[in-house]
Formats: structure tokens, C-alpha cells, sequence
């Protein structure tokens, strides 16, 4: 999932670079208000640990495989903001060190993994419990919250290629989404599992870990919005292509 | 560092700084550049070229060219599959016709994104392994990089090794005593190795507060060179 360098039109790897670093930066400041440096040093030894996780690699397929990634047991157990900052220094050292993951594609990759992984998950991690908060239910919060935290990045990535005119969209959002469909699957056991080992052992953990929750939900929904305008301005700059939301709206659509 | 001779190429004397940003530059005009649509003749010229140019870097960075080509190859599998359908996105309708003349107009795009892909892994894999990993977080410091990633980049450095041993030696020890663990178990195994795994590290992570507040920790990790440098020794740490 992690896009290298070179797939990605200039605009959009621009638009992404911008909105993820805004985002990053009012993450920022939100750890800086809400954490104290015991907090900030607990999340770089778990940062250490989400990246040591990443190397568990599972047989989804053929020859093909797949690994943790971490995106919604960050934002469960550490908040979506913090998540947002761990799994973007993560993506960086992937970048930097392992070449996994382009350089000018770090923006996309972040708004990807970074961003909507910890988002998705937390939300639907919470929107779960909110209905009924039981054992049985963290269970299956946990494994909805991991495979939507996989499959999502992959559609957004998905749809970042379509934008830069380097994929059809059919063949693309099929290609990414079964995969990652297949792939959340393991995400989602792992991550109901590890929650459900957290509940036996140490509860508090999972309840203690996130402060502010309140106001988190609402920053939930207000970074959801800025993705959604990030998208919108990836549209507005994809549609001076041929290849891109022009051709849909004039062929598919039939509007001219 | 490798066994590459870094430390006496011609090149070694660069402020880690300036190899850095001159990466990014070279990175962002590569990556910008719009090779799709030249020509079969233009696009030879262009590979050979930056073929050349990265020889040429590597001899001055000091890292040996075959190891760093290996190394950058890793990116093709991904790119490739993405590449080799990347015509399909300028069709306009799902016939063998329509197909035929996606590629025959736009197999350009096809090595657009070869090209870039590859000499921008490339670009990173010379600079990259032309320092230590200490010099690019140090780096990274002087660069006025947040004070949290340098913490988290440190604390990455430090621990991920560990855990992956710890990792391993969990694994090994599964299989040791269920050899075909495999499926749903092998999930649930690494689901509940990873609870335990956080368990560990958040009661580390405690105990890495407590021995760094009693070091008289403040916030910042120290760094073995605090020394500022001027504009002017930009370019040459000399």
C-alpha cells in the first residue's frame, strides 16, 4: 500500500503533501496540550513495537503476502491523534531507511496510513462499543476497526492513482480493495485478539490510555472534513485531465 | 555503514544537510518531470543518462553501485504491476480496440513511472547509505525536524531491533512446540503474542521514563554534538 515515488501526478502529490502536513501539525499540538513526556515516551516505545509488528507477515494469497500494519491498534490504544504521529514517523523511517514508500509520495502516504488507518479505526472501534459495550463486542470492535483501517487506505490510495491518471478505476479499486479486503481479515483477528488479551490482562490499559475523549470525537468528525476537502481539492486539480474526473463526469455521467 | 568506503569518497566531506535537501530537490524534479510523453529515442537518452549520473553518484558517495541497483530493484514488483496497466487508465471503453490503441498511444506512461519510481529509490538508497543512521537523525535535529519525530525516530532506532528479537524468539518458540501452526492459529498466535508484546513494551516504557527522569531528562534527548554550524560551513563540514 505504501506508494513509492513516481505514481503520483504532481498536483496530487502536492494537495496530499499539504493536507497531511497540516494535519500532522495540529497532531502536533495536540499531543504537545494533552500528553505529558511520560505519555510522549510511552507512544515512541510502542512506535518501536507497532514497527517490530510489521515484519509479521501472513499468507494471503498465491505468493503473495501481507503484514500488520498498525494503523487502528495506534489510534485504540493511543488516540487518533497521537496515532496520526506515530504511524507518520514510521512511514518516514520506512521511507528513509527500508525505501518503502516514496519520498514526495510521504503526503499521500500519510494522509493513507497515517491519518484515515488511525481514524477509520478509532471511529469504528468506538462507534461499536457505542451500541453495546461488552467482551463479545470489543471482539468484534476490534476486528471491524482492523480490517476497516486496512481496507480504507488501500481505497484512498486507490483513488490517489486513479487522480494521477496512472490507473483505471475499475481495475484499480478492484485490485487494491479485494486485496486489502483479504489482508483487513488478518488485521482485524490480530487486533480483536490483542484486544481481547489486553482485556484479560490488563484492562486499564485499554480504557486509561486515551485522554480527552470528548473532545477527540469532535476532532474525529473535524479531520474527517478536512479529508473530505483535501479529497474535494484533489478532484478540482485532477480535473484538467482527460484521464481524470473530467472524463467520468463528461462519459460516465453524461453531464458535458 | 557497509563495507563501502564512505568515509574517504569524494564526497564525504558534504554536510549530511546538503545531501539531504539536494535529494529532495533531485527527487522532486525527477518525479515531476513529464516523461509520458516523449518519445521511444527520448525516453533511451533519459534512462542511459540517469543510468550514468547515478554511477557517477555513487562513485562520489563512496557506496558501491551494484548494491544500491539490488537494493532500489526492491520497489519494481509493486511499480511494475501498477505500470504495465497504468495505459488502461486513458481508455474510453472496455473493447479490444479501445485497448489496443490505450497502449499503442500511451506505453510511454508505462516507463514514465518506471523510470521515476526506480531513480527516486535509487536517489534515496546513495544518500542513505552514504551516512549512518545517527548522522540522519542528527540530521534530521539540525534541520529543525519537530522535537517528537526526532524522539520517536530515536526510540524506533533503539527498540525495534529488540522487539523483533523478542518477536522471534516467541515465534521460534511457538514453533517449536506446534511446528504446523498455520491459518486462524497463527493469527490467534500473533494476536495474543502481540498483547503480550505491548504489555512488555508499555511497562518498558515506564521503566525507560523513570531511568531517563533520572538522568535529569528535560524533554530533549541529548545529542552527542550540540555544536551549531554557520551557513557559510554549509556545504563542508571542514
Amino acid at each position: 500500500m505504501h506508494i513509492p515515488d513516481g505514481m503520483l501526478s504532481p498536483a496530487v502529490s502536492i494537495v496530499t503533501n499539504i493536507g497531511s502536513f497540516a494535519i500532522v501539525a495540529y497532531a502536533i499540538s495536540w499531543v504537545k496540550r494533552f500528553f505529558d513526556q511520560r505519555h510522549v515516551v510511552l507512544m515512541a516505545v510502542l512506535g518501536a513495537l507497532i514497527f517490530a509488528f510489521q515484519m509479521l507477515n501472513f499468507p494471503v494469497g498465491p505468493g503473495t503476502s501481507g503484514h500488520f500494519m498498525g494503523s487502528a491498534l495506534a489510534g485504540i490504544m493511543l488516540g487518533p491523534w497521537p496515532a496520526t504521529i506515530l504511524m507518520t514517523a514510521v512511514l518516514a523511517i520506512q521511507a528513509f531507511m527500508l525505501h518503502d514508500g516514496g519520498i514526495v509520495a510521504l503526503g499521500a502516504n500519510v494522509l493513507n496510513i497515517a491519518i484515515i488507518g488511525p481514524f477509520v479505526g478509532y471511529a469504528v472501534y468506538r462507534a461499536v462499543l457505542r451500541v453495546r459495550s461488552s467482551r463479545t463486542m470489543t471482539y468484534v470492535a476490534g476486528f471491524l476497526a482492523g480490517w476497516a483501517a486496512t481496507v480504507m487506505p488501500a481505497i484512498a490510495a486507490a483513488l490517489e492513482l486513479w487522480l494521477s491518471g496512472r490507473a483505471n478505476l475499475t481495475l484499480v479499486i478492484s485490485a487494491m480493495g479485494f486485496w486489502h479486503a483479504v489482508i483487513g481479515i488478518a488485521e482485524g483477528v490480530i487486533t480483536a485478539l490483542f484486544l481481547g488479551y489486553l482485556l484479560a490482562v490488563r484492562p486499564d490499559l485499554i480504557d486509561g490510555s486515551q485522554p480527552a475523549q470528548e473532545k477527540t470525537m469532535r476532532t474525529v468528525l473535524l479531520t474527517l472534513g478536512v479529508i473530505a476537502l483535501i479529497i474535494a481539492g484533489l478532484s478540482f486539480f485532477a480535473s484538467v485531465r482527460p484521464d481524470g474526473l473530467e472524463f467520468v463526469w463528461e462519459t460516465v455521467l453524461g453531464y458535458e | 555503514m557497509t563495507s563501502e568506503q564512505t568515509s574517504i569518497a569524494p564526497l564525504s566531506s558534504v554536510d549530511p544537510r546538503a545531501k539531504l535537501l539536494v535529494t529532495l530537490v533531485a527527487i522532486i524534479a525527477l518525479t515531476f518531470a513529464d516523461l509520458a510523453h516523449l518519445g521511444a529515442t527520448a525516453l533511451l537518452v533519459v534512462a542511459l543518462a540517469g543510468t550514468l549520473i547515478g554511477l557517477v553518484l555513487a562513485h562520489l558517495l563512496g557506496v558501491s553501485a551494484p548494491k544500491a541497483v539490488l537494493q532500489s530493484a526492491l520497489v519494481l514488483p509493486f511499480v511494475i504491476g501498477i505500470a504495465v496497466f497504468a495505459p488502461l487508465a486513458q481508455l474510453s471503453s472496455w473493447s479490444l480496440d479501445a485497448i489496443g490503441e490505450a497502449y499503442a498511444l500511451h506505453w510511454p506512461l508505462i516507463f514514465d513511472i518506471l523510470i521515476k519510481s526506480f531513480g527516486a529509490t535509487f536517489l534515496v538508497v546513495l544518500v542513505m547509505r552514504s551516512m549512518s543512521i545517527e548522522t540522519f537523525i542528527h540530521t534530521l535535529t539540525r534541520l529543525k525536524v519537530p522535537a517528537i519525530f526526532i524522539m520517536l525516530f530515536t526510540f524506533l532506532y533503539r527498540f525495534t531491533d529488540l522487539f523483533r528479537e523478542q518477536i522471534r524468539i516467541m515465534r521460534d518458540a511457538a514453533r517449536s512446540r506446534a511446528p504446523y501452526l498455520h491459518g486462524w492459529r497463527l493469527l490467534a498466535f500473533y494476536g495474543r503474542m502481540s498483547g503480550n508484546l505491548f504489555i512488555r513494551a508499555y511497562e518498558r516504557g515506564e521503566q525507560i521514563h523513570d531511568a531517563m527522569l533520572s538522568r535529569g531528562y528535560d524533554g530533549t534527548l541529548p545529542q552527542a554534538d550540540k555544536g551549531g554550524q554557520e551557513g557559510r560551513t554549509l556545504l563542508s563540514r571542514k
